[in-house]
């Protein structure tokens, strides 16, 4: 009787798979580069206004961030329902934004603070009052540099 | 006697990695912010004075607490602004209650940049010589030109809304950018900003945006 010899299986050999982690590792490292940490949760809820000339915000690193807003839901029991400024993280009065300023600039290299700048994102119902007086205490620091955020208008 | 030393089990290092990218890429983000950049003017030193400028070259656009516009003496819907401002920095009828306009040419350049060593106030003659020089540039691409005295002037009031004011700018710049456009278009039949570099900075020249904020008095509500 003939014996049945068990063919060799036809299969190529499989693909080796030894090199997928040094993939998913320069996958890793291309993002651990351009992480950006997220924006803090605003303490103010800020709706930006809308408008159709606007540019790219550059040089993210060197831009400080002041919001002018309504305190958001679970803080107006402590805070009230009346417009308010934060500076980075917590809320402020217009005489601490001199101080703000200057540790911002205290935080960067002397060769990139001309290139610093201060966005105010401020909610769109707030009426001009407080926003000229921000701007009043960025001239007297000569922080001249500043822009107004904004959403695409559809 | 030694005992073959087992390889460790590398098979879960892809795992590891895989989390770790999977992090990364919820936490990244990519947003774009688009803003509307600007520049203070520094303090102002009591001693300044500043100089007095011809009330038809310069467009008052006044904004008051109830975010009504009185533009020249006039009440507005803001609707109408674009239309207004366009006509007021263009003068194309050369209308003798809208901006004066100059007419550059290599002499008057010439002129004007020889004439610089005369003003003795620094700043000022800093100023006027980044402006002459900017119309010489302008000049070597488009050669003589009509410039436009213009000047808008906006001034707001404590109690107007910031969309108000956010609105009001975005049309005067647009104001602004549509003239540069038609100028393109009609000159060399490409969008402005698909413009070269030098021609951009001579269509900028031509039509330059000057828009300047005064010291914010409370106007009247109406």
């Amino acid at each position: 009787m003939a014996k049945f010899v068990k063919k060799v299986s036809g299969d190529a050999p499989g693909i080796s798979t030894s090199s997928l982690p040094d993939i998913i590792f320069m996958l890793l490292f291309f993002f651990m580069v351009t992480y950006i940490p997220k924006e803090k949760e605003s303490d103010v809820s800020v709706t930006l206004p809308e408008a159709t000339e606007f540019v790219k915000l550059e040089k993210k690193e060197l831009v400080s961030y002041i919001y002018v807003g309504v305190p958001v839901k679970p803080l107006q029991k402590v805070y009230g329902t009346s417009p308010r400024i934060q500076l980075n993280d917590t809320y402020r009065t217009i005489d601490d934004i001199y101080d703000f300023i200057l540790t911002e600039r205290a935080s960067r290299s002397e060769a990139d603070i001309p290139n610093m700048s201060t966005s105010l994102k401020v909610d769109k119902d707030v009426k001009m009052g407080v926003v000229i007086d921000i701007k009043q205490e960025l001239r007297k620091l000569y922080a001249l540099n500043i822009s107004y955020p904004v959403t695409e208008a559809k | 006697m030694a005992r073959k030393l087992s390889e460790i089990n590398a098979g879960s290092m892809a795992d590891i990695a895989f989390l770790l990218l999977i992090f990364f890429i919820i936490t990244t983000t990519m947003d774009k912010e688009y803003v509307k950049p600007r520049r203070l003017p520094p303090p102002i030193e009591n001693n300044e004075d500043i100089p007095p400028m011809k009330d038809r070259n310069v467009f008052v656009v006044l904004v008051n607490k109830n975010d009504k516009l009185l533009v020249e003496n006039k009440l507005i819907d803001i609707s109408e602004l674009l239309d207004m401002t366009k006509e007021f920095i263009d003068n194309p009828r050369n209308k003798v209650d809208l901006p004066e306009k100059m007419f550059i040419t290599k002499s008057l350049i010439n002129q004007n940049l020889s004439n610089l060593k005369v003003i003795t106030d620094e700043k000022k003659r800093l100023s006027e010589e980044k402006k002459w020089k900017d119309r010489l540039e302008a000049h070597e691409v488009i050669g003589d030109f009509w410039e436009s005295k213009q000047v808008i002037n906006l001034q707001h009031d404590r109690g107007t809304t910031y969309n108000t004011y956010i609105q009001v700018q975005d049309i005067l710049e647009s104001a602004y950018n549509q003239l540069r456009n038609e100028y393109a278009i009609a000159k060399w039949g490409v969008e402005f900003n698909d413009l070269a570099e030098d021609k951009r900075m001579a269509v900028k020249t031509v039509y330059k945006q000057v828009i300047t904020e005064a010291e914010p008095k409370n106007i009247g509500g109406n």
